[in-house]
């Protein structure tokens, strides 16, 4: 079956031995305040990450795809940008690039990888936190940092698929709201049947043919 | 319509707690909402029931709901096949379905603890305590508009409250003919006499006349009629009233359990002439003697149905020799104490998976009866099926009362679980367990009780469910002899 990292679905798997999560945690608290700058081209940080992963010179199609993305339609593309940029961060990180997992999973060429991360990070998480948030809080960073690795197809060092997978869904915001809009529907939908039950209409019930 | 005599007086219920049994304090509709499709001739029949002089006081009025896409829909039941030996198509798109739909399962998708396509036995099992919270266990994606209270008789346990569905109620109807048919009696309309009797036995009970529309026919054939009828003598308004009624009446199915089926005996001893095609007993077990007493009385076939209110009929015994599993999108498993499938042949808890009532599709739900499966020509069959017995209480003046009214008295003054044990010298103990949330008098359960046997009670309360023992709640039991 084919593997779909970048919804909410459990993934059980991935390349173990990626990153530390501590290591791609701290590395966003220290992320540069430009990356939130509206005028930091990061379709520009995209193609030079590419050139220093592995030479590659991003194709015209792949940025016009990036650049689209990053500037409509209006208020989602101003909060990926600052998503990606934090991507390129990570990637630029040596302990990243030289962990075991992180090695396995791009040996097809580091930029497909990259670019991977680069898509899914704006579908899975664009819009789900004010923009500092993902520098700024505890949680946020655990977030993007776990959604880094799903992404990229690694488990953080030392972490069980079964055990990174329900710390993903612990933190992750857009699982998060999905529960509660579920458990709302659901609560209503406990009090529309409490209600249903206590009508008279309901109390009559109907002949019965035989005892249980 | 006419439903109780205005100028009769109507029998006081038995205890102040028990006021839903005030007559006709339940219903609601018109007897046109009642039945969608009958005729005029059919509500004139149903009146005329209703109506005779030597009717008991009707506690309610009550019909089958179904409209004509109902009954449409009903045709399709009566020719479902019986399953075979392998788990049917249905149970896989059933654990796919209540993942997506039914509260419990979303919860456990959730929470990556099972999913769409877990496979039925690596499943966790259901018990009737979790039916408790009985939302968790309804579709959100099923119209509520048609759901109808149930509850369950508490003839061997607590009762429950569980959402029917028009549809699934009358769904027993076409399975009662299909069966009463198996068996070789000859079950046809006949206008003068009621088509079935469902027979209680206990000092408060819904009875009513209804039409039963669902019953397959010729198109030109008269909708039977059918009534729910208390055997005891407080709902009668004059001695003799009971035999008239019966004898008039001369039901061609009875359909009740085995302490009703034993009163129905001996007013047939004392020469109560009814000429039934088949008797159909449920609830409780049917001991061969009762059985073969049945047999004997009225010459036609006697058929046990196995089932439970949640899931409704499961297995039917024509025979005595093991309970076939009825065609029916049930699915039975039989687990030991660990929730482990056991080899055919062997004892273990009855476990069944059910997708008939709308708003209750079950996946492996404990029964807390036991037996063994085996599969022969008859299809599957559950043999030495038990657990069903039925308890009696011994009051103080020698009468036996059957645990049914203990039921409802203690449901009745907010006790959740409980357990209610008369030892051998009679004396009377309640172990209560409140409801949760209500504040509740468990003294006055027990006072309720001791009115009830005319026997001090001794009540203990608890707040744990567990301190009622595991497995199923045998909360009934009498130790007292005739002579206690």
């Amino acid at each position: 079956m084919e593997r779909r990292p970048d919804d909410l679905e459990r993934v059980r798997g991935g390349e173990p031995d990626g990153p530390a999560l501590a290591t791609l945690v701290h590395r966003l608290a220290l992320a540069p305040p430009d990356l939130f700058e509206p005028s930091v081209s990061v379709s520009a940080l995209v193609a030079d990450v590419a050139v220093s992963l592995d030479g590659t010179v991003l194709d015209r199609r792949v940025l016009r795809a990036l650049d689209a993305d990053l500037t409509g339609p209006a208020d989602q593309g101003l909060h990926r940008a600052p998503l990606v940029g934090l991507v390129c961060w990570l990637v630029l990180d040596p302990a990243v690039l030289g962990a075991p997992g992180v090695r396995a999973a791009a040996a097809g060429g580091r930029t497909a990888w990259f670019v991977r991360i680069v898509e899914g990070v704006q579908r899975v998480l664009a819009g789900q936190r004010p923009d500092r948030e993902w520098v700024q809080d505890d949680v946020a960073r655990e977030e993007l940092a776990r959604a880094f690795c799903r992404l990229g197809g690694v488990l953080p060092a030392g972490e069980r698929a079964e055990t990174s997978d329900d710390r993903w869904l612990a933190v992750s915001s857009a699982y998060q709201r999905k529960v509660a809009q579920s458990m709302a529907v659901e609560v209503a939908r406990a009090e529309e049947l409490a209600r249903a039950l206590a009508e008279q209409r309901a109390k009559e019930a109907a002949a019965q043919y035989a005892n249980y | 319509m006419r439903t109780t005599d205005e100028t009769t007086p109507v029998p006081d219920v038995p205890d102040p707690a028990l006021g839903e049994y005030t007559a006709m304090g339940a219903v609601a509709l018109t007897d046109a909402e009642r039945w969608p499709t009958l005729d005029a001739d059919g509500l004139a029949r149903v009146d005329a029931w209703r109506g005779r002089p030597d009717a008991p006081v009707w506690v309610h009025a009550t019909g089958d709901r179904l409209d004509a896409s109902d009954l449409a829909a009903l045709e399709q039941v009566r020719v479902r096949p019986a399953g075979g030996p392998a788990e049917p198509a249905w149970v896989a798109e059933l654990v796919a379905r209540v993942h997506d739909t039914v509260p419990r399962w979303r919860r456990a998708a959730r929470e990556g603890r099972s999913g769409p396509t877990t496979p039925l036995h690596d499943l966790p099992t259901t018990t009737r305590a979790d039916l408790a919270d009985a939302a968790a266990h309804v579709p959100l994606d099923v119209p509520l508009d048609r759901v109808l209270e149930g509850s369950s008789s508490g003839h061997t346990g607590a009762a429950l409250n569980v959402p029917l569905h028009p549809v699934s109620v009358a769904a027993d109807l076409v399975l009662l003919q299909h069966l009463v048919t198996a068996a070789g009696a000859d079950w046809q309309p006949d206008p003068d006499r009621l088509g079935l009797v469902n027979l209680v036995d206990q000092r408060a009970s819904f009875t009513y006349v209804s039409a039963m529309t669902a019953f397959g026919r010729p198109s030109d054939a008269p909708v039977p009629v059918m009534a729910r009828v208390n055997l005891d003598p407080s709902v009668w308004r004059a001695a003799g009233d009971r035999e008239r009624f019966l004898s008039a009446a001369d039901p061609q199915v009875i359909s009740s359990s085995t302490l009703p089926l034993l009163r129905l005996l001996d007013l047939t001893r004392d020469g109560l002439d009814l000429h039934p095609v088949a008797v159909v007993n449920g609830a409780t077990d049917l001991p061969p003697a009762v059985r073969d007493a049945a047999a004997a009385a009225w010459g036609c076939p006697v058929i046990d149905l196995y089932g439970l209110r949640e899931t409704g009929p499961v297995a039917a015994s024509a025979d005595g020799d093991g309970h076939v599993v009825v065609p029916r999108r049930v699915w039975v498993e039989i687990l030991d104490d660990a929730g482990r499938a056991v080899p055919d042949g062997e004892r273990g808890e009855v476990v069944v998976t059910v997708d008939e009532n709308p708003y209750l599709p079950l996946l492996r739900y404990r029964t807390g009866d036991t037996a063994a499966l085996v599969r022969d020509h008859r299809g599957t069959v559950l043999v030495g099926l038990q657990g069903r017995a039925p308890v009696r209480f011994l009051a103080a003046d020698g009468s036996w009362h059957s645990s049914i009214d203990a039921t409802q008295l203690l449901q009745a003054y907010g006790l959740a679980g409980w357990e209610l044990v008369q030892a051998a010298d009679g004396t009377v103990r309640l172990t209560a367990l409140p409801l949760v949330g209500v504040t509740v008098d468990p003294a006055a359960a027990g006072d309720a009780i001791a009115r009830w046997l005319d026997r001090p009670v001794r009540v203990e309360v608890v707040t744990d469910p567990s301190a009622l023992g595991p497995g199923k709640p045998r909360r009934f039991r009498s130790d007292a002899q005739e002579d206690s």
